[in-house]
């Protein structure tokens, strides 16, 4: 093995590829204008008020501060506010655990929501529930938020009015009772993902009285053409769920099936859990992505093949075919008269190695082979890869299947367009969907809609949908109303209201009844009336309270066994191979907003991407080549047509896109949404065709101008730059050869560990317990949950996209993103969580001139926020770039609803404050005090989780006692994979990390 | 021509040197005492919406604190009680008391009694009652004679140097664990020894760095 491929180049961005220096790297593109503006000219106005104006507002404040002295010795007179009568088990102060279920187009969570003295503060991942196992999503994390938004819908409108409860309902009534009257006539119902078996016994009981109405579904996270392949190979109704919990061989076809779609966190665990290397006899499984994306499934691929979205197919193709001619193949039912259907893929001789090597992989591991596919592939890849499953003998293994007899089989939103233009819907009903801002761009939603003679709306925002209806709605979050989910594997849960609603807002299902009556009925009821009928007629008070407890409907999953059967498919197959020249623009949910749902939460929107690390707003990525062939760099719009409509949008230069390819986000260019989405990024909406969602050919010019684009990739580097050799901040190795040497993280050190001397005597630490973390890089998939669970438990500030271009984005724990290897366009890709690494020689103390953060006895670099004056020696000291400042008073004047999100344990951070990662302090004093109380000195291992660790879905962060050698963290750094970063600087981090381990097929090295 | 500075100026730098040294001890001793919250704060007295009397009822009638702080043992907050905990007794007792008026409006209407807050922390100092209880610190050790007074008033400064004292050492605070809520106890005579205490299953072990309180 050469040396190069033993230590591969690991480069944030193309100017560290290209070995440019620090100077010349900014310049390089519009980065440059961030980095300058953050040298302080920029600075001197803030919020409007130039430094002039704002001295002369000081003096005059400090004197009126003066003549009111009294208010600056006197505290302000606080009142204690008892409850007249306290309800039994509530301890003020004391967070109360509610489960509940949180659901995103067919992905269902489970989840444990954190309730401080009445306010739903937090979500947790639901231990209990077999698609959350405890962890939590980025979405689900940052739903608290929307929660809170001061921008959510809170009163009814009618047209261009705000209006009472009581006149909205009218209008209501008066709106539907016509169509009620002549059984739906002219009536269409538009709902989002309908997970609720109360609400999918609600329209199918709708279907019965009205049986004129329409029913249509409107959701981009509705899994659409995974739906319709599933039909395809099993009939209707069918549903293929893929369980990577057993298997080995996995394939993903164009999907971040580790992140943003589907059921990823269950993906994640069991992705993660069958990558562990450090177990007596690892057999670790091997992740191939076939794609046009770089995301963050693809940066944890084992190989990659960089085709465009129209060649996955092609590739998929090739790769039955292949599957066909490897001895030992299984057999799939009807799958012999698919070869002629499949005709000759067009293979480069690349792509012909890599599907004959993978389908000798898949036959090697029957049973433990997996094809997944993603959203935005059509629905015959989607039934063609389960012939590859069936083929594999995946079924009944690594997928199983099962008929979702009550699934909503709604029209589409062109079925409803048919009917707007024709006149036989005058009626349109839109419950939480927003089709005029996300219905395909030929489509022409909006100008069909504006002819239904009523048209009302109910949504968490008054959104493009709603701002045309006649009437608009404000709908219920699921943190304040009544329900109940299943998902598609066929588990069910409640989802019960932790807060009465803030507005008074209806939930989906309680709208549906008003639709159906006419009469307002309690969410509640409806749903206990529900699962009454299906417990036979009365629903046991016992079971309902166990059920309200765990969160999970302990009844069977039922759904009759399904077994897919190919014999029709071959139909189905389009016959000619697209043309493989031309561009093409892929429409890839994005990794923080998705279809723009969460467009104005604050929260996502600073979130760096898993991968590009762009925030507050989207771009056209593609290929160094092809940018270089467009003459475009980073920044620079361009204008991207296809059949349904042109945009100008910033190109941003995205290692590993394929060629001839720009993949644009969806979900962003709001208008009139909130203050949040208002200028995030552009709207790709109208470029979509409704025959294709996913992707469709395009074609791409330069435009004009420049865009500045906030890209944390450069921001916080620990390389210092100049001449210095390249520090091994992440380390990995081929599984050969981590066995062959398996310290090699010790090989890379450019320091022996014998020639690290200090000068001083170590600091001694007395308590007996000691914490630390450590973090497995083989795990972390780079979701960004951890950085999301932080910002909800420290409240952590939200800033602004100009303060991300000046570099001060305030998360404690960040995602860094290292491409690896020479190839601009074929990178692979490691991430590292990086938060405050608890250093026990900690070189921010030394240079604190106030004593504000010192050390504990127990390990922890503490930091005194009310002892902060401000110089910010700390972070400049730090080596590992952790140190966040509050340049403004971020959290002054924030609306009175958003600040009920604040977590009360932490204390809220002012201007001029340096803050950062403590590994969640609050809630380790918590424990020790309850440990105290319990009359011991110890800890439990395991009873402190730091929110980063509790949320991650692969289990990647372990902490606890490191003194305790059987603790799950001591364990985990007793791997000789356990590295520290810059040990060379004797920091002694408490924070070590798991080097990465990948599994190349040896066929394909 | 006359002098610029008249005669008298010439004693101006021997006041000043004698003086001076007197104005800034005075002016630092000023601020030390007047500006500290054992001036500031102790003996803050406001008046309550209801002139409940804690002499009364913690002192005459001997009710133990628990019963209506009954949270203190398990949180951080040793809650203000509920009006329902009033009315256990007070729908039998003194049931048509002008002084009771509003408890009895709270209890019909559900809204709360606004009391004033007396032991009052800043928000990034986080106290928690329930180690403290555990540690056997008493009630009245930080809170004074509750037991004597008609109203509620403020005994010790609550600020960091002295929380940090009794941090530092706190074995001269501490008491019998069945002895906490107990106002007669006396150290001065108890003489108690903590480390010869079987009732202890650990010898308390206060923190003393900043996470301890600071979050």
């Amino acid at each position: 093995m050469s040396d190069t491929m033993k230590h591969p180049r690991h480069w944030r961005s193309l100017d560290e590829l290209a070995e440019a220096s620090l100077d010349t790297a900014l310049a390089a593109g519009p980065e440059m204008a961030a980095a300058q503006s953050a040298d302080g000219a920029a600075e001197m106005t803030v919020d409007g008020v130039s430094r002039r104006q704002f001295i002369a507002l000081m003096g005059a404040s400090t004197a009126l501060a003066g003549a009111g002295l009294e208010g600056c010795i006197r505290k302000p007179v606080e009142h204690i506010l008892p409850f007249a009568n306290r309800p039994e088990y509530l301890v003020p102060g004391k967070p109360v655990f509610y489960a509940s279920s949180y659901q995103l187009g067919a992905t269902v969570a489970g989840v444990v929501v954190e309730n401080q003295d009445g306010r739903p503060t937090k979500i947790e991942g639901n231990p209990d529930h077999p698609a959350s196992l405890g962890a939590a999503s980025s979405f689900a994390q940052a739903s608290v938020l929307g929660f809170y938004d001061p921008e959510r819908s809170r009163t009814p409108w009618h047209k261009d009015a705000a209006i009472s409860w009581d006149a909205a309902w009218a209008a209501f009534e008066e709106g539907i009772a016509p169509a009620r009257a002549s059984g739906g006539e002219g009536l269409a119902l538009v709902v989002d993902s309908v997970m609720s078996p109360t609400h999918r016994a609600q329209l199918a009981e709708l279907k019965r009285t009205l049986p004129k109405a329409r029913i249509v579904l409107s959701d981009r996270l509705w899994p659409a053409q995974a739906v319709a392949g599933a039909a395809l190979a099993a009939g209707p109704k069918a549903v293929a769920v893929p369980s990577l919990a057993d298997a080995k061989v996995i394939v993903v076809l164009d999907g971040d099936v580790l992140v943003s779609e589907g059921d990823s966190t269950r993906h994640a665990r069991d992705f993660a859990t069958g990558r562990a290397v450090d177990v007596p006899k690892p057999d670790m499984n091997r992740l191939y992505v076939v794609g046009p994306v770089f995301d963050a499934t693809a940066a944890m691929a084992d190989h990659r093949l960089r085709v465009r979205a129209s060649e996955v197919g092609t590739v998929l193709r090739g790769l039955v075919l292949a599957l066909l001619d490897t001895p030992g193949v299984g057999s799939a039912p009807g799958a012999d008269g698919l070869k002629g259907a499949l005709g000759t893929p067009a293979l480069d001789e690349k792509r012909a190695a890599f599907v004959k090597a993978l389908a000798r992989d898949m036959v090697a591991r029957k049973g433990q082979a997996v094809v997944m596919t993603g959203e935005r592939q059509p629905a015959w890849v989607h039934a063609l890869a389960h012939v590859a499953n069936s083929l594999v003998g995946a079924d009944g293994k690594t997928v199983s299947w099962r008929r979702d007899s009550d699934a909503l089989e709604g029209q589409s939103l062109s079925e409803l367009k048919a009917g707007l233009d024709d006149g036989s819907v005058k009626t349109v009903v839109v419950l939480g969907a927003n089709p005029v801002y996300d219905a395909a761009g030929d489509l022409g939603f909006a100008a069909s809609l504006a002819k239904a003679s009523f048209v009302a709306h109910a949504g968490l925002y008054r959104d493009e949908t709603g701002a045309v209806a006649h009437l608009h709605l404000p709908l219920a979050h699921y943190l304040e109303a009544w329900g109940d989910v299943r998902s598609q594997s066929g588990v069910a849960s409640l989802v019960q209201p932790l807060i009465a609603p803030l507005y008074g807002s209806p939930s989906s299902i309680e709208l549906t009844a008003r639709v159906a009556t006419g009469q307002a009925t309690p969410g509640y009821d409806i749903v206990r009336a529900f699962w009454a009928k299906a417990q036979g007629g009365s629903l046991d008070e016992r079971a309902w309270r166990r059920w309200l407890h765990s969160g999970l409907i302990d009844v069977p999953v039922g759904g009759e066994a399904v077994t897919p059967s190919y014999g029709e498919l071959a139909a189905k197959i389009p016959a000619a191979a697209p043309a493989a020249d031309g561009f093409e623009a892929v429409f890839a949910l994005d990794s923080r907003i998705l279809d723009g749902r969460f467009a104005n939460n604050g929260w996502l929107q600073e979130l760096p991407d898993t991968i590009t690390k762009l925030t507050w707003d989207n771009a056209a990525l593609m290929s160094a080549k092809t940018a270089g062939s467009l003459g475009v760099t980073p920044g620079q719009m361009v204008r991207v047509k296809t059949a349904a409509g042109e945009l100008e949008l910033p190109a941003w230069v995205a290692p590993g896109v394929a060629e001839n390819t720009v993949i644009l986000p969806l979900g962003f260019g709001r208008k009139n949404l909130g203050s949040v989405a208002a200028s995030a990024g552009f709207d790709v909406y109208p470029l979509t065709s409704s025959a294709s969602a996913g992707f469709s050919a395009a074609t791409v010019v330069k435009g004009a101008g420049f865009y500045d684009l906030a890209v944390t990739q450069t921001h916080d580097r620990m390389e210092p730059g100049f001449d210095y050799p390249a520090r091994p901040l992440v380390r990995e190795a081929t599984i050969d050869h981590f066995r062959e040497e398996p310290r090699f993280v010790e090989k890379a050190e450019i320091m022996a560990a014998e020639k690290i001397r200090s000068p001083f005597k170590s600091p001694e630490f007395k308590a007996p317990q000691q914490w630390g973390m450590s973090i497995d890089l083989n795990a972390c998939t780079g979701c960004n949950a951890c950085t999301m669970a932080c910002n909800a438990e420290n409240n952590i500030p939200v800033v602004g996209k100009a303060q991300v271009l000046k570099g001060r984005e305030m998360h404690w724990i960040r995602i860094d993103r290292y491409y690896v290897g020479n190839e601009p366009d074929e990178p692979q890709a490691v991430v590292q969580p990086v938060g405050c690494q608890q250093c026990e020689t900690a070189p921010c103390e030394t240079v604190c001139p106030v004593a504000a953060t010192t050390h504990s006895p127990d390990g922890l670099n503490d930091m005194a926020y009310n002892r902060c004056v401000g110089t910010r020696y700390c972070a400049n000291n730090c080596p590992f770039k952790v140190r966040r400042f509050n340049f403004f008073n971020f959290n002054l004047d924030i609306d009175p609803v958003a600040q009920m999100q604040k977590n009360p344990d932490v204390t809220i951070r002012f201007r001029g404050v340096m803050e950062k990662c403590t590994y969640c302090t609050q809630r380790i004093s918590e424990a020790k005090i309850a440990a105290k109380v319990a009359g011991t000195d110890v800890v439990a291992d395991g009873t402190i989780q730091t929110a980063c660790q509790q949320t991650c879905p692969t289990g990647a962060i372990v902490f606890g006692d490191v003194l305790d050698p059987n603790s799950r963290v001591s364990r985990q750094k007793a791997s000789p994979r356990n590295y520290v970063m810059l040990r060379e600087l004797n920091l002694v981090p408490r924070t070590s990390y798991l080097a990465r381990i990948r599994n190349p097929n040896p066929e394909l090295v | 021509m006359a002098a610029i500075f008249p005669r008298w100026t010439n004693k101006v730098p021997l006041v000043i040197f004698a003086l001076g040294p007197v104005v800034l001890t005075s002016v630092v001793g000023a601020v030390w005492y007047w500006f500290s919250p054992n001036f500031t704060d102790v003996g803050y007295r406001p008046t309550q919406p209801v002139a409940f009397s804690h002499a009364l009822h913690a002192g005459d009638l001997g009710m133990d604190c628990r019963y209506c702080h009954n949270t203190v043992e398990v949180a951080a907050r040793a809650a203000i009680p509920a009006t329902a905990t009033c009315m256990n007794c007070h729908s039998q007792v003194r049931t048509d008391s002008a002084k009771l008026a509003k408890v009895r409006d709270s209890y019909e209407t559900g809204a709360a009694i606004e009391w004033v807050r007396i032991h009052q922390l800043p928000d990034y100092a986080y106290f928690n009652h329930a180690p403290h209880i555990a540690a056997g610190v008493g009630c009245a050790s930080c809170h004074g004679r509750i037991d004597q007074m008609e109203t509620v008033s403020l005994s010790q400064p609550l600020s960091m140097s002295w929380c940090l004292e009794c941090h530092r050492d706190p074995t001269p605070h501490l008491r019998p664990l069945d002895k906490v809520t107990d106002m007669n106890w006396d150290p001065a005579t108890a003489n108690y020894d903590p480390t010869a205490d079987p009732a202890r299953t650990r010898q308390v072990n206060p923190p003393e760095h900043c996470s301890g309180c600071h979050r």
